[in-house]
């Protein structure tokens, strides 16, 4: 998905499983061979879980391991039920989330909510707290 | 000198999504290098695509290259480091099948080590291993008639490994470090990403200058005249990498390297691969900016050669003429600060849209809000 903000051209990518989970391996390569070009990565709660195993990396850990090693600016995904986690170039946030918020309706919310919601980690933070919340 | 650019991975701009795909497109471009990203294991179905890979760069002058996994944990506990291995015997083996000259590679974190001699020397354990793993997998002779179709297997150099520099404080991998392991291991190479190293050199690659130093820093310490560099923007805080970004909005500029190269890197045989999130873009500006660079320095050697000849004609004595040479190298000083130096800008009357359709797409254009990047 190709996301227009305001300075210009940003690649979100959404990682899930394929239909085949056989072969998530190679998706996730297919990911990794992209990854300097990608702003904003999401991970879905089931991908995270198998990419996690599959790189042999902890669970709780593994949005911050590919931030750091991938230098995505935003590394994001739901963590547990209701709880997003934010990783970025300026640190790591989490927030949690409304029951009735999917994780694909969270994603649009902080889409929507990054541009105006301030520069920093505060932007950040506010925007996935506001992207979180039912009104 | 050589110099070969690229980019790290198929081209943006690729219609196409397979590698022989994307160097086609790469040649079309007028680049000469790529360097493809780790594989997790070649799947049956993309032999083919890898050994037309491998025919396309032996019987052409593109350079294949291969980077290795980003979840490098080699100075991590033996699980970690095993499956790093595991990981890296992967593009080990892709990297034969694609001929790929250099096979790059990160340490990753400390881990429960200090930097020094110590943990240096357990990371050119490793890669003596690496290497001897490398060599294995290209020079076995068993395999000849089974490869007869893929010469460079057995004609060609096994991969060089590519030891890469870090951009974080809390990773392996400053250019003293990488320089001693590189020292200690035949069969490795330095790889200077010189977005890592202005990173975690807190901006310290500034000026033509900053490169100077660092290639002959490589140079006495390793020796050599071959070198393998990534380019690219990056952002970064406290010595630390944040992330990647084009090149024109970085800190990191690339026109003092093009004027290096330019000036004084005749004895070099250089491959830069660009990975910045632009691609082949990035790596087409730095294309541009070394030719201009090359342009000019050929502009003022052939003006300095004109004024010396008309000299010699009108008959100045030497001592004439290094007066003469003083006096333009000053002025040539002056007019260069002056050129510095930020005029205020001149109102510019608003481009129409007409003027703006028929310009000419350039890499200079230091306006250019309509740059989607």
């Amino acid at each position: 998905m190709a996301f227009a903000e305001l300075e210009g051209s940003k690649t979100v990518m959404i990682v899930d499983l394929p239909e085949d989970q056989g072969r998530l391996a190679e998706a996730w390569g297919n990911t990794i061979e992209r990854i300097r070009q990608i702003h904003v990565l999401f991970i879905t709660r089931d991908a995270l879980t198998q990419i996690s195993q599959l790189e042999g990396v902890a669970e709780h850990n593994l949005l911050q391991e590919i931030r750091e090693r991938g230098l995505v600016p935003h590394v994001c995904g739901f963590t547990e039920p209701n709880m997003v986690q934010v990783e970025h170039s300026l640190g790591s946030t989490k927030a949690s989330t409304d029951s009735s918020i999917s994780e694909t309706s969270w994603l649009a919310g902080f889409l929507c909510e990054l541009p105006s919601s301030g520069p920093g980690p505060d932007g950040i933070k506010s925007a996935a707290v506001n992207a979180g919340t039912a009104d | 000198m050589s110099l070969k650019l690229g980019p790290a991975g198929v081209p943006l701009s690729c219609k196409g999504r397979t590698i022989v795909e994307g160097m086609d497109d790469i040649t079309t471009l007028g680049l000469d290098a790529m360097e493809i990203q780790t594989v997790r294991s070649v799947q049956p179905k993309n032999f083919d695509q890898y050994w037309q890979a491998g025919i396309l760069s032996w019987n052409s002058e593109l350079e294949m290259n291969m980077h290795g996994p980003y979840y490098a944990e080699l100075l991590g506990s033996r699980r970690q480091r095993n499956r790093t291995l595991t990981k890296m015997e992967a593009s080990m083996q892709a990297g034969k099948i694609v001929n790929a000259r250099h096979l790059v590679y990160h340490v990753g974190p400390y881990g429960e080590y200090e930097p020094g001699s110590d943990t240096n020397e357990e990371v050119a354990n490793i890669f003596a291993g690496v290497v001897d793993r490398v060599n294995q997998i290209w020079g076995d002779a068993s395999e000849e008639e089974d490869y007869a179709a893929f010469p460079w297997v057995h004609e060609a150099e096994p991969s060089l490994v590519g030891i890469e520099t870090s951009g974080r404080q809390d990773l392996w991998g400053t250019v003293e470090e990488v320089i001693e392991v590189c020292n200690h291991v035949e069969g490795t190479v330095p790889v200077l990403n010189m977005a890592h190293i202005h990173a975690r050199g807190h901006g310290r690659m500034r000026t033509s200058e900053d490169y100077a130093e660092l290639f002959d820093q490589v140079r006495k310490k390793f020796g050599g005249k071959k070198f393998y560099c990534h380019f690219a923007g990056i952002e970064h805080r406290m010595g630390n990498a944040l992330h990647y970004t084009q090149i024109k909005k970085s800190d990191l500029k690339f026109e003092p390297f093009a004027e290096y190269l330019a000036e004084e890197g005749d004895w070099l045989d250089i491959t830069i691969i660009s990975d910045s999130p632009l691609l082949e873009h990035d790596a087409m500006y730095m294309l541009q900016h070394y030719d201009k660079a090359r342009q000019r320095l050929l502009e003022i050697k052939a003006r300095d050669e004109r004024r010396m000849k008309l000299a010699v004609e009108a008959g100045m004595t030497p001592e004439e003429l290094a007066e003469l040479e003083k006096e333009v190298t000053e002025s040539r000083d002056a007019d260069k600060k002056q050129e510095d130096t930020p005029e205020e800008p001149a109102e510019k009357p608003k481009p129409t849209a007409k003027k703006k359709a028929k310009a000419m797409m350039s890499f200079d254009d230091k306006d250019d809000d309509d740059d989607p990047f």
